[in-house]
């Protein structure tokens, strides 16, 4: 189980997927890349068995840019490296977010 | 949190993509990244604490952003047409770090004791092989602004890490430009919105085509050549492009126009509606320390404003429109209480990009996490955010605070003004007295009585300047911001 908070950087240890928490629930949330609990640092990620595979159904790609949703909306992160395995939630799946674009203010 | 975070992602993701410069011979996300390394590698030997930059807005720019943000240290961006003195003091705030200047602007740096590299030095240097470095994680300053100082002496704002990637985040989407996409920058690299220009546009994957040196037959000529989709502008820039009555306005690619920087004159905005209609507008209301843009205007709410017999909608389209997702905004009474809709007070805002903090100073937010904006204005009935103007702009006259940029705008109304500014003139009896400097347009004639006698009608008598004289041009920054302390001092010294 991890406190997120927001801003923090995360890594797989399944796979080269890496993200940056957007928002943060307040509670502790069990958070999974390839079914494997991710972690703030690769060191501790990969530590048990640095040569982890995404488990079965876990395995479906990471896509840099794109903005990953809990399937409760509490939790939402934003892929900085891609990789093939997925992020999830208590077990449930990530979905990518629908973004509302704003106009170009820059 | 680190900004070299979006670049390493620009390269990861679109390396190829040229997203600096021209259609031909531009820099690739990629070659931005290794020019960051080995900017940073520079930094990192010499054990600088902040890379100043010196000089005119170029594809330097950017990298020497980015190039700062991995070594670990702030870029300080300086105003090159500062006086020696004021230069000055600003580098000795700054004796370990390392300078980039303009060719003519080096000895100005030199002279300081800080070991500078020209231009072109470090082009050159950039281009050297160095190895993939760690960026520093731990949310350090990103960037240092000085403030333009049109009110009081600059102050040194720091923006962190954490503000400018909250900012890019919130409101833009990795990799949406298409492969056709533009952005003509226009703004001098020591504004906020140079910087959030840089990495805002990267992120999008949008190439950024950089204007030196600001002319509207420039501008334009740029913006057909390079293809232009998009572009940021400040008021003045706008007025100088629309009312180039011998130009041909035609940007045939252009779709939208963002403007900010400081407030747009009623006739400048309507007249770039009139020349663009197929290109949309942008209202962007932002400060440096808020990491630039906080509230917008969005082009459905310049059509709506423009299409609407409902006096509160057509107002809007002279409103900074809604503030941003991640942005919180209170209006409050000088007693710090949230005042309702349609009451005019301070404008309070909180949020992950606002970083409120000074060089030797440190953060000015309250408990709550609020920024005191020193802006004054309201929101309407639906939230649209009208900035009435600076809180230290306010005359107190005879105990009546009144704020200037309402008898400005009565000004602008009239159909021989073309610019206008009203400042408080220190007076014996009423403490400030109003006054007032006006341009005229071309071939356009006004008396001052007449001009008195049409604040008077609109406005009441406290609120009508007692003298209103007619210049030339009024004193404005590159900004396009009327510096208020040099009409003030020139009118108080007209009188005697």
């Amino acid at each position: 189980m991890l406190r997120l908070r927001v801003g923090q950087g995360l890594v797989s240890a399944t796979d080269t997927t890496t993200v940056i928490v957007i928002k943060a629930s307040a509670d502790d949330v069990f958070l999974t890349c390839g079914g494997v609990a991710m972690a703030a640092e690769l060191e501790t990620a990969g530590a048990d068995n640095p040569n982890l595979a995404p488990l079965d159904g876990h395995d479906h790609g990471t896509q840099l840019g794109k903005r990953y949703e809990s399937a409760d909306g509490a939790v939402e992160l934003l892929c900085t490296k891609a990789g093939a395995a997925s992020l999830a939630v208590d077990d449930i799946a990530m979905i990518i977010k629908a973004v509302k674009a704003l106009p170009a203010s820059d | 949190m680190n900004l070299s975070l979006l670049l390493d992602m620009a390269a990861d993701g679109f390396g190829d993509r040229i997203v600096l410069g021209f259609r031909d011979g531009g820099t690739t996300a990629e070659r931005l990244r290794r020019r960051s390394l080995a900017g940073s590698r520079i930094l990192r030997a010499r054990d600088a604490d902040g890379l100043i930059y010196l000089g005119v807005n170029s594809p330097l720019f950017p990298a020497s952003l980015f190039a700062a943000a991995r070594a670990g240290v702030p870029l300080i961006p300086l105003n090159y047409r500062l006086g020696d003195e004021q230069l000055r003091q600003l580098i000795a705030h700054h004796p370990n770090a390392v300078a980039v200047a303009d060719d003519e602007h080096c000895e100005r740096v030199a002279a300081g004791g800080i070991q500078t590299f020209s231009m072109t030095t470090w082009s050159a240097a950039l281009d050297e092989p160095a190895a993939a470095t760690e960026a520093p994680d731990d949310n350090r300053p990103a960037v240092l602004i000085y403030t333009s100082g049109t009110t009081s002496a600059p102050k040194g704002v720091v923006i962190r890490h954490a503000n400018l990637l909250s900012y890019v985040f919130d409101t833009v989407e990795f990799a949406s430009a298409g492969p056709e996409d533009a952005a003509l920058i226009s703004v001098p690299p020591y504004h906020i919105a140079a910087v959030a220009n840089a990495v805002t546009n990267l992120y999008a994957g949008r190439r950024s085509v950089i204007l030196e040196q600001f002319s509207g037959a420039q501008w334009l000529a740029l913006a057909r050549r390079e293809r232009i989709t998009n572009a940021l502008v400040v008021p003045t820039m706008l007025a100088r492009i629309v009312n180039a009555d011998d130009e041909d306005l035609h940007v045939p690619t252009l779709r939208t126009v963002a403007y900010g920087g400081a407030a747009m004159p009623p006739q400048v905005i309507e007249r770039a509606l009139r020349a663009w209609p197929e290109v949309d507008f942008v209202n962007a209301y932002g400060l440096t320390e808020t990491s630039s843009t906080i509230a917008v205007l969005s082009p459905e709410d310049h059509r709506a404003a423009t299409a609407s017999d409902d006096d509160i909608v057509r107002a809007r389209l002279h409103s900074a429109g809604h503030v941003l997702p991640g942005v919180h905004l209170q209006i409050r009474d000088d007693d710090g209480n949230p005042l309702p809709h349609g009451r005019a007070g301070r404008i309070w805002v909180r949020g992950a990009q606002i970083s409120g903090e000074y060089a030797g100073i440190g953060s000015t937010l309250d408990p709550d996490g609020y920024f005191d904006t020193r802006d004054t204005g309201y929101l309407d009935r639906d939230d649209y955010l009208f900035v009435v103007g600076r809180a230290d702009d306010t005359i107190i006259r005879g105990g009546e605070n009144i704020a200037p940029a309402e008898i400005e705008a009565v000004l602008l109304r009239h159909v021989a003004v073309a610019d206008a500014v009203v400042v408080g003139v220190p007076d014996d009896e009423w403490g400030y007295r109003i006054e007032s400097a006006v341009v005229l347009h071309p071939n356009a004639t006004a008396t001052p009585l007449e001009l008195i006698a049409y604040v008077r009608e609109r406005l009441r008598g406290s609120k009508t300047p007692e003298r209103i004289v007619v210049w030339d041009e009024l004193p404005r920054n590159d900004i396009g911001k009327i510096v208020r302390r040099e009409a003030q001092a020139r009118l108080a010294h007209e009188r005697t």
